[in-house]
């Protein structure tokens, strides 16, 4: 059985991992290469980024790779949801279907796993 | 650079990044089960170091990746590194193994980033039209 903690750690995990691309999408459409390093909106994205990825390692060392992928892979439903909100991105049917194809074929993958 | 070209190269500097970011994973694997969380130290092995170097490559050409085209259409392409791993990791650790779901699994997120470029470009090119 899953414990709290862990699902608690994987929410943090996800969520961090999906604003910290949108905080870097931003970063990037908006500032040239090279100025990219001085922009505080880019540090809070690397920050992010670094959190999720220090949580999904804590996370894989403590529980089996078929339950933490299909979870992890939410993110790209959340990231595409916060680019939609907040990026004023636009989806079509076709892209929805090929995010949950994308989302099932992880799934499987686990399930291999 | 045409709107259809700058989506080409921003799918494939996403490709890219996944060839990065998941031989990375694999040296983190065989670094994290040497890390032990009571003695900090351990985290200065090797395979982890070499792990996190291949992560900021990876990181940077997302970060390249990003000025080209809408998250919504590049971000899901980062599960390219489930297979890539899938296909390399059973010829690096045994206990890995290839089967049936996995294939599928590899089989079915082709295809879905496939259509995922190919609609992604279909609605760049409406929007480009109705300019």
């Amino acid at each position: 059985m899953i414990g709290i903690f862990i699902i608690f750690l994987i929410i943090v995990g996800v969520l961090s991992g999906s604003l910290a691309v949108i905080l870097l999408k931003k970063a990037a459409s908006k500032y040239p290469l090279r100025q990219l390093f001085f922009r505080r909106i880019f540090w809070e994205g690397v920050i992010l980024f670094g959190l999720s990825l220090l949580l999904y390692v804590v996370i894989l060392q403590r529980e089996e790779l078929s339950v933490v992928y299909p979870l992890s892979s939410i993110s790209y439903l959340i990231t595409t949801m916060l680019s939609v909100k907040y990026l004023g991105e636009k989806m079509t049917l076709w892209k929805w279907i090929a995010l949950f194809g994308v989302m099932a074929g992880v799934t499987l993958i686990a399930i291999g796993s | 650079m045409t709107e259809k070209s700058s989506l080409r190269s921003g799918f494939l500097l996403m490709i890219a990044c996944t060839i990065f970011t998941s031989s990375g994973q694999m040296f983190w694997k065989a670094g994290a089960l040497r890390i032990n969380f009571s003695n900090p130290f351990t985290f200065f092995n090797v395979p982890f170091i070499v792990g996190c170097l291949l992560y900021i490559v990876g990181s940077v050409l997302m970060i390249l990746a990003l000025k080209k085209g809408e998250l919504s259409m590049l971000y899901p392409i980062i599960a390219t590194s489930y297979v890539w791993v899938s296909i390399l990791a059973p010829f690096f650790f045994p206990t890995e193994v290839m089967n049936v779901w996995k294939w599928a699994g590899v089989l079915l997120i082709l295809c879905s980033i496939c259509l995922l470029g190919w609609s992604s470009s279909r609605v760049s090119e409406v929007q480009g039209n109705s300019l």
